[in-house]
């Protein structure tokens, strides 16, 4: 299915495969085919998946945050869920 | 100076091909690549690069080196172009050449430690992904405006309207705008948050289409008839509308046009909001 795995190639070939990314992404724009579409829609629907949320503890105040697609919303120390529920997070010392 | 990537346990060997084939050749990615791609890039929301200041979460990495400095400037010159595809591409295309070299300059990629291209792999891909989405998102928009149909939508020049929920409310309905990729990273419970997705699929006859997937509730308020269908059949029965189940979920799909003329049909004989 696939080819080398991302830490075995060399430079070289890593600097190709980014010029690689650069040159399809201009022209392909995330579009899938229906079928493709549906098919891995299918696939993934009965998977758990765990949603993410960072708090980093080395900054003056407690930052929260969660990865670029998350269905969450964090504002300040309040997470929004996707129906609009909210879980406020008190951090005590 | 010597850094490590610590990466979740069910990361594997599959997981590093994949995220390296992605970015070679993710445009020709089949089904069964999407889905172990798809898992990988989930796995790496997980995994931190180790510095001698501290433990960085890739999502942070990527929050401070790419969303801040970015985000916000393309999201304006979207807004601001006349031609918002080619002004998004080209936009997309100057950050993402540059984020293999300020991660470097950080010194959270140096030379000789391949496991760090997983932070470049990552960094790309949702750059790759916020820069399209908004591309798609802002020219649905400005069609649905151009069109005359009546909608709210969330802020797109701030992060904090960015990130709200949903994208905009059509009919008292939520939604989002999603690329196809996109709604499968996102959207893929066994539950639908929003009543509606507006979604651009590739299709073999045309090279792309709009559809609209939405729960029945939307569909019943706009008046249109269906088609039963096994998802298999589902692009041969598209431009007509059809309902499929997916997993657990049942949707409607319809094409865009024409949800657009129930929808501006629907808001022009009725007071929005008051059926919901």
């Amino acid at each position: 299915m696939f080819e080398e795995a991302i830490d075995t190639i060399s430079d070289r070939e890593w600097e190709e495969a980014i010029a690689a990314h650069l040159a399809w992404g201009e022209t392909w724009h995330g579009d899938l085919p229906a079928d493709v579409f549906f098919g891995v829609w299918a696939s993934l629907a009965g998977q758990a998946r765990p949603l993410v949320i960072t708090v980093q503890l080395d900054t003056p105040e407690p930052v929260v945050t969660v990865p670029p697609d998350s269905p969450l919303t964090v504002e300040d120390n309040r997470i929004v869920l996707d129906d609009g529920r909210e879980l406020v997070i008190q951090f005590a010392s | 100076m010597v850094l490590r990537i610590m990466l979740p346990a069910e990361f594997q060997d599959v997981h590093r091909q994949a995220v390296l084939a992605w970015v070679r050749r993710g445009h020709e990615f089949n089904h069964e690549e999407w889905q172990v791609a798809i898992r990988a890039f989930d796995l790496l929301k997980e995994a931190s690069v180790v510095t001698r200041q501290g433990i960085l979460p890739f999502p942070v990495v990527y929050h401070r080196h790419i969303d801040e400095p970015y985000a916000d400037s393309f999201i304006q010159a979207l807004l601001d172009a006349p031609e918002i595809e080619s002004v998004g591409v080209q936009t997309w295309a100057e950050v993402a050449s540059k984020i293999f070299i300020e991660l470097r300059q950080a010194g959270l990629v140096p030379s000789h430690q391949p496991a760090t291209r997983l932070l470049v792999a990552y960094c790309l891909y949702w750059w790759y992904a916020f820069a399209h989405g908004y591309i798609f998102e802002v020219q649905v928009l400005r069609d649905l405006d151009q069109s005359g149909i009546q909608f709210t939508a969330h802020d797109l020049t701030s992060r904090q309207g960015r990130v709200s929920p949903w994208d905009l409310e059509v009919l008292g309905f939520r939604g989002d705008i999603k690329r196809s990729l996109f709604f499968l990273q996102t959207v893929r419970g066994q539950h639908l948050p929003h009543a509606f997705y507006i979604v651009r699929l590739a299709q073999k006859s045309r090279s792309r289409t709009l559809v609209v997937m939405m729960r029945q509730a939307m569909w019943d308020v706009i008046n249109g008839e269906t088609i039963l269908t096994a998802v298999s059949d589902l692009v041969n029965v598209l431009p007509d509308t059809a309902r499929v189940r997916v997993a657990d979920v049942e949707v409607v799909v319809a094409d865009y046009t024409l949800w657009k003329r129930l929808v501006l049909q629907h808001q022009s004989e009725h007071v929005e909001g008051t059926h919901v």
